[in-house]
């Protein structure tokens, strides 16, 4: 009974130490969709410096070339993200609305993010995304959009001048969509010592420290308390 | 009733292996009927050949690198389907053969990589490698390196 007790209180100092960012949907949907891009990433740069004919590991063990590995997974990242883009549409909704959004702070919060990338003091901001969240957001959207409708073409098309047109866009797509991940990547890692913490918010259930939270969303945070 | 996001996931996988399996309807297509055909021209089946090897097709289509959209050729060795090189000529080489019977597969293949429901296959004896000029020295500049 003690013992019981003594976990039940536990759980809610956890509770109210923590505060839930996303919920399970979109958490699902946020580790469809990288589990995805990121083997369509590695495939398709495998397949851009030449790598094409010299299967990966992944290719050898499921018995198909990594052309066709990297089609058939291009497909079902398509898949996911008309219908996670469709069944959460209100998610969709905000996330294109906040990451438009401009203020007036936004400026300030830039001047002082190199140094709160080690300090963790970041500017204010009022939005639901950091201003740099922002930015970043629509950038990888667009460019994830590019090559998800050109890749869609290339396949449809399978050969002539509209692929030439396509297989570019594709590749252009690529060069931009690729550091994007990878700063998204680094940021969430926490290796940065400012956003320690944040990976939180999308995995294992989703519940960050409210410290973090306060440091990185601090007016998502008080609307939501 | 509302359907959760697992169970679009789901649905979502199932199109998927549709999609999927759909996608290479057309591989083991012989190429005839006034489709798409390869052929490979030399050597001829059964032939006994010295190393390097020059393999010549011909093909119904044009040919040429990826980025000009139109289709190429993979060329494999003993039914290895997943390690090919990609050929944008009509001359491919093999250099690293092991003596003793071997089956040369080429496929023709879209830009975009699918197949072009073409093929052919023959085997030839490698009973060495060449000494000095031989008909098979390498004209073409077209890439090999195979290490079977």
């Amino acid at each position: 009974m003690t013992t019981r007790h003594a976990s039940n209180s536990a759980q809610a100092s956890a509770q109210e130490r923590t505060t839930e960012r996303n919920n399970r949907a979109t958490r699902w949907f946020h580790a469809l969709v990288y589990i995805t891009g990121l083997t369509l990433l590695a495939t398709g740069w495998w397949l851009l410096l030449g790598g094409e004919g010299n299967p990966t590991p992944l290719a050898l063990v499921i018995g198909i070339p990594d052309t066709s590995l990297h089609t058939m997974i291009g497909w079902g990242f398509a898949l996911i993200a008309i219908i996670g883009c469709v069944v959460g549409w209100r998610a969709t909704r905000t996330f294109v609305a906040e990451s438009l959004r401009v203020d007036r702070s936004d400026a300030r919060w830039f001047a002082r993010w190199p140094a709160a990338l080690i300090s963790g003091r970041f500017g204010s901001h009022d939005g639901h995304f950091d201003p740099g969240q922002r930015v970043l957001n629509v950038v990888m959207a667009l460019s994830l959009i590019a090559l998800t409708l050109s890749g869609i073409g290339l396949v449809t098309v399978h050969g002539g001048p509209s692929f030439v047109w396509l297989a570019r866009v594709h590749k252009w797509s690529t060069y931009v969509a690729t550091p994007v991940i990878a700063g998204h990547v680094i940021v969430a890692s926490g290796i940065l010592p400012g956003y320690r913490g944040v990976w939180r918010s999308m995995h294992l259930g989703g519940r960050l420290d409210r410290s973090v939270a306060q440091r990185l969303w601090p007016a998502w945070l008080s609307r939501k308390s | 009733m509302r359907m959760s996001f697992k169970s679009w996931s789901l649905i979502a996988v199932a199109l998927l292996a549709v999609t999927a399996c759909g996608e290479d309807s057309t591989a083991d297509a012989a190429g005839g009927g006034g489709g798409p055909a390869i052929s490979i021209e030399s050597p001829a089946d059964g032939d006994e050949v010295t190393l390097p090897l020059k393999v010549e097709v011909s093909t119904s289509e044009e040919i040429g690198p990826e980025e000009s959209g139109k289709n190429h050729w993979h060329l494999f060795v003993d039914g290895e389907e997943l390690e090919y090189t990609v050929e944008t000529t009509l001359e491919a080489m093999l250099d690293d053969l092991s003596p003793g019977e071997h089956m040369i597969s080429a496929t023709l293949q879209h830009a975009d990589h699918s197949s072009a429901g073409a093929s052919d296959e023959i085997t030839v004896t490698v009973t060495g490698a060449a000494t000095g000029n031989d008909e098979n020295d390498d004209e073409s500049g077209a890439d090999s390196g195979y290490d079977y």
